[in-house]
């Protein structure tokens, strides 16, 4: 059992959660034997497919059975399990710091879904790097699948803290850029992007076969905007403020809402992200045990 | 629209508060950190027609609920021109009204008649004004009635119907005297009447004084005709002659009289038949009698009722009734007959054998069943006569000095007739404002006549009026050769050419006289003018037994009793009511005028001519009507409610998607 000493990780939603696996959608390329699809063959027990022998193939794997009948030379081929690389990616921008009364802040909520991620990955031999992005990459520590390191990825969430533009889609790119093999990348951030720009960054990655999971957070009043009384706005990422009258403004607020939320929609079903929406006054946990569920129907094909 | 309490408009600046609020609402603000900007700029970015719209309509609607509530609280009034006069409570509030028979129509089947829905309409107008105290001026009254306030009009005696007819110009003069003596500034003369023209007398001269009288006043007049009208059908009779003819078995009584229906109605109107029940009524015996009605009118010729057989005595009363209809005050006639009371003429002339042409027309009787008398005396014999039979007086010679002056003042006082003639030789006296100059010979006018032919003459009075046939009196017949000139301050009825004066009607010896005296400038002969002023004479000295109702209590006495008629009058205002009343041993029956029976009604233009130039309006009253004047209070009641009903239908937050899809 891992140390969990963190104000973001909950060890009973830890141990809630162990029960289901993180897999992958999609095979990926690790360094040794573990619980994802790989696009190679090894020594799983699940059978792959015959394959003619050429000089040179350890005689072990050689059929004789098959040989016994055809009198040909088969070597008998098995699907090989590997491990992952998740990368967790963090927006870490001022608008991630935004709580409505009663609620958590946004990063708070993204640093209990990346930290518990961090940790279920770790737990079952997969490698956990953290990414902490705001108007650039901030922080970038490599996937590890070492227990020690999932301690140093967790104190760099432990310290993050909101502030900045947000610049995710940039900063997507360049992660698309700096992977080399395949791996699992989840995108924490409440996408306050442009559409556009998010989407060319996600297709990015997906052409890099990366795995891409997207949880979209938003705050309850963010949804429902139900001011009374003028307000002056004072954008958390440093922008010119705007003085209204939300009564007046709240249509079209609304209609403006809608819109981005059918766009980044449309978006995660045109890129094929495993898109989650989540909003603050909600647990976690749920979140969670959705996307885990969501995975595990949908196991990585080879 | 006018408003009872105007000064509460000085709240409409209240209007503004919305406005204000609003604005106080913009700087309240409180600054929040906020992460989802882009969706703010979008949305500032959108169309913001409809919203803007919305707000400024919320805010409309929240100062016309004020503006509502501030005029409701006001208490606007509606009605046109009522709210106009209602506008200035402080004004005097003079109602003239029409209390005559035609009033007494019901307009409704509830029985309400014109007087009580003019009545009732007028009280609340003024109760929901507010003005308070009113003057009312009606006929039979010379001096106005004050009441505080409008409820005290409700069921006062002193103003149920009564059998005069108005005198609208009349009373509508007294009341802008009325207004002038109190030095009010402005006032309002409600008209309460109905359209009847024998109430209005729209081509009365006296309409054209009264214009020029307000329009030259100092108050500021405002005139509001109420009136009433009823489309009911109705019949009404009228008394022509009640008189006792001798008979070979003693006397019969002769009852004439006419059945008139309403234009209105259809048995009226059209050439059918129609036959009315009279029940005749005398003393304690009733006859019913059926009267062919055609084309709106019956007759009932001489029915002879036999006297003896009826009461039992020469002299009795009774009434001729119709069944009821919409108006009862027309419904009955009430008659009295007695034996004929002689007609005395008294010739005082110094030299009598002048005036014997005089002496015999006045001892001819026009009707045989009236005995006439001529007793001829010289003036020194005048304290010696009877006065009682006496109805005209002749006097041929110097004007009468000293007592004899104070006996001929008391009887014209009583109602009788007096005829001065000149002496032959004129003394300084004078008398009644009548004083003899000298005899003047008549210059002839042609070679073929001898003497001046008289000329012009006014036919509007009761002595030289047309006669019944309409044809003028044979005055133009009369050659003057001689004549005696006179001075005097009387009206001048009759006058031979050059102007000058040869018949005048004196100057009335007192305010309280009811005879006249009258001065003729030679001793032509005309028995005509004889006849006229012995009938006169004693028409005025209550030798008649069936008479027209008077405005007056002048010839009333407190001994008076009421034999038949209206019970519920009061006892000190019976002389304006029909009926039949005994005073002392005498009883006499008196009606309604005639022209009361007309159906003439003034027409719009006439209306409109009578009020020309002046500040009037008019108003229809009815029964269904909830009074001349409203309150429309419960317009602004109603539009506060739809205001704040749209503002809060406006206000409603928008139903909102708040279930955000997790995917």
């Amino acid at each position: 059992m891992l140390p969990v000493t963190r104000s973001f990780l909950d060890p009973q939603v830890l141990s809630r959660l162990s029960a289901l696996p993180l897999l992958a959608r999609f095979a990926m390329q690790g360094n040794i034997s573990g619980r994802h699809a790989s696009p190679h063959r090894g020594s799983s027990v699940e059978f792959a497919e015959y394959r003619k022998y050429v000089p040179g193939d350890d005689l072990r794997r050689l059929d004789w059975r098959a040989y016994g009948r055809t009198d040909r030379y088969y070597v008998k081929e098995f699907e090989a399990d590997t491990n992952l690389r998740c990368c967790l990616v963090v927006d870490t921008s001022g608008s991630m710091e935004f709580a409505s009364k009663g609620n958590p802040t946004k990063l708070f909520f993204a640093k209990c879904l990346a930290g518990t991620l961090a940790y279920l990955a770790t737990q079952q031999g997969d490698a956990v790097g953290l990414a902490c992005a705001s108007e650039k990459l901030h922080q970038n520590i490599p996937p590890r699948r070492s227990p020690a390191h999932l301690k140093v990825v967790l104190d760099q969430l432990e310290q993050s803290k909101g502030a900045g533009e947000t610049r995710l889609p940039a900063v997507l790119h360049e992660l698309a850029e700096t992977f080399r093999q395949r791996a699992l990348v989840v995108v924490v951030s409440d996408l306050f992007v442009d559409t556009a720009e998010l989407k060319s960054a996600l297709e990015h990655l997906r052409f890099r076969k990366h795995d891409v999971v997207v949880f979209h957070l938003l705050d309850p009043q963010e949804i429902a905007f139900d001011f009374q009384r003028p307000v002056r706005f004072l954008d958390m990422e440093g922008g010119l403020p705007l003085f209204t009258d939300p009564t007046e403004l709240a249509d079209r607020y609304h209609r403006a809402l809608q819109d981005y939320l059918e766009g980044i929609r449309t978006i995660s079903m045109e890129t094929g992200v495993d898109y989650h929406r989540a909003v603050t006054n909600e647990s976690y946990e749920q979140t969670l045990t959705r996307c885990l569920l969501g995975r595990t129907a949908s196991r990585g094909v080879r | 629209m006018n408003f009872l309490q105007p000064w509460l408009l000085l709240a409409l600046p209240l209007l503004a508060i919305p406005i204000v609020i609003h604005l106080i609402h913009l700087r309240r603000y409180q600054s929040i950190p906020w992460a989802a900007m882009q969706f703010l700029l979008t949305a500032t970015k959108m169309s913001s027609g409809y919203s803007r719209l919305r707000q400024w309509l919320v805010l409309a609607l929240r100062a016309l609920a004020l503006a509502a509530l501030v005029f409701f609280m006001a208490r606007p009034l509606a009605s046109g021109v009522s709210s106009w006069l209602a506008s200035d409570v402080s004004q005097l509030q003079i109602l003239v009204l029409d209390r005559s028979p035609s009033m007494q129509q019901t307009v409704g089947e509830q029985g309400t008649t014109k007087l009580q829905a003019v009545l009732d309409n007028y009280i609340k107008w003024n109760t929901t004004v507010g003005t308070g105290a009113t003057v009312v001026f009606t006929s039979a009254f010379d001096e106005p009635l004050e009441f505080a306030s409008a409820q005290q009009l409700l069921g006062d005696p002193r103003l149920q119907g009564n059998s005069l007819t108005s005198d609208l110009p009349a009373l509508v003069e007294n009341a802008t005297r009325y207004i002038e003596q109190k030095g009010a500034a402005r006032a309002t003369i409600w008209i309460a009447t109905d359209r009847m023209e024998s109430d209005w007398k729209s081509q009365s001269g006296e309409w054209g004084t009264i214009r020029s009288a307000v329009k030259d006043g100092s108050a500021d007049i405002r005139f509001q005709v109420l009136l009433a009208d009823s489309a009911m059908q109705n019949r009404s009779i009228q008394l022509e002659e009640a008189k006792l003819v001798p008979t070979d078995k003693g006397s019969e009584l002769s009852l004439s009289c006419r059945v008139l229906f309403s234009p209105q109605s259809g048995a009226g109107s059209s050439d059918t038949k129609q036959t009315v029940p009279l029940e005749i009524r005398i003393g304690e015996a009733n006859t019913l009698v059926n009267v062919e009605v055609v084309s709106g009118l019956g007759e009932l010729k001489g029915f002879r009722v036999p006297v003896e057989q009826a009461s039992g005595k020469a002299a009795g009363w009774g009434s001729i009734q119709l069944p009821p209809d919409s108006n009862l005050a027309d419904n009955i006639a009430y008659f009295a007959f007695e034996p004929p009371v002689p007609r005395k003429t008294l010739i005082v002339s110094e030299d009598a054998t002048r005036l014997e042409a005089i002496s015999l027309a006045a001892n001819i009787s026009p009707d045989g069943s009236v005995q006439h008398s001529v007793q001829i005396i010289e003036p020194s014999q005048l304290s010696s006569v009877l006065w009682e039979d006496v109805v005209f007086v002749v006097w041929h010679g110097p004007l009468p000095p000293g007592e004899d002056s104070a006996l001929i003042k008391g009887f014209v006082e009583r109602g009788g007739q007096v005829l001065f003639l000149p002496p032959e030789y004129p003394t300084e006296q004078s008398f009644m404002g009548l004083r003899w100059s000298a005899w003047v010979q008549a210059e002839s006018a042609s070679t073929e006549e001898v003497g001046q032919r008289l000329g012009p003459w006014r036919n509007d009075t009761v002595l030289l009026g047309n006669t019944q046939n309409g044809s003028a009196v044979p005055l133009g017949d009369i050659l003057v050769t001689r004549y005696c000139t006179m001075e005097t301050s009387g009206l001048e009825l009759a006058s031979l050419p050059k102007e000058i004066p040869w018949l005048v009607r004196l100057e009335p010896a007192s305010e309280a006289a009811i005879g006249t005296a009258y001065a003729m400038a030679s001793t032509s002969q005309l028995s005509d003018l004889v006849q006229r002023m012995i009938h006169e004479g004693s028409e005025r000295l209550g030798r008649r037994s069936n008479r027209d109702v008077e405005g007056t209590a002048k010839s009333w006495s407190g001994t008076t009793e009421l034999v038949l008629g209206n019970e519920q009058a009061l006892s000190n205002r019976r002389f304006e009511h029909a009926g039949v009343y005994r005073e002392e041993s005498r009883t006499f029956a008196q009606n309604r005028k005639r022209d009361e029976d007309t159906t003439i009604k003034i027409s719009d233009q006439d209306l409109e001519r009578t009020f020309e130039g002046l500040v009037w309006f008019r108003v229809d009253a009815s029964i269904q009507d909830s009074g001349v004047v409203q309150e429309v209070w419960r317009w602004f009641a109603w539009c506060m409610l739809i205001a704040l009903l749209a503002e809060s239908v406006l206000s409603l937050p928008s139903k909102r998607n708040q279930t955000i899809r997790r995917t």
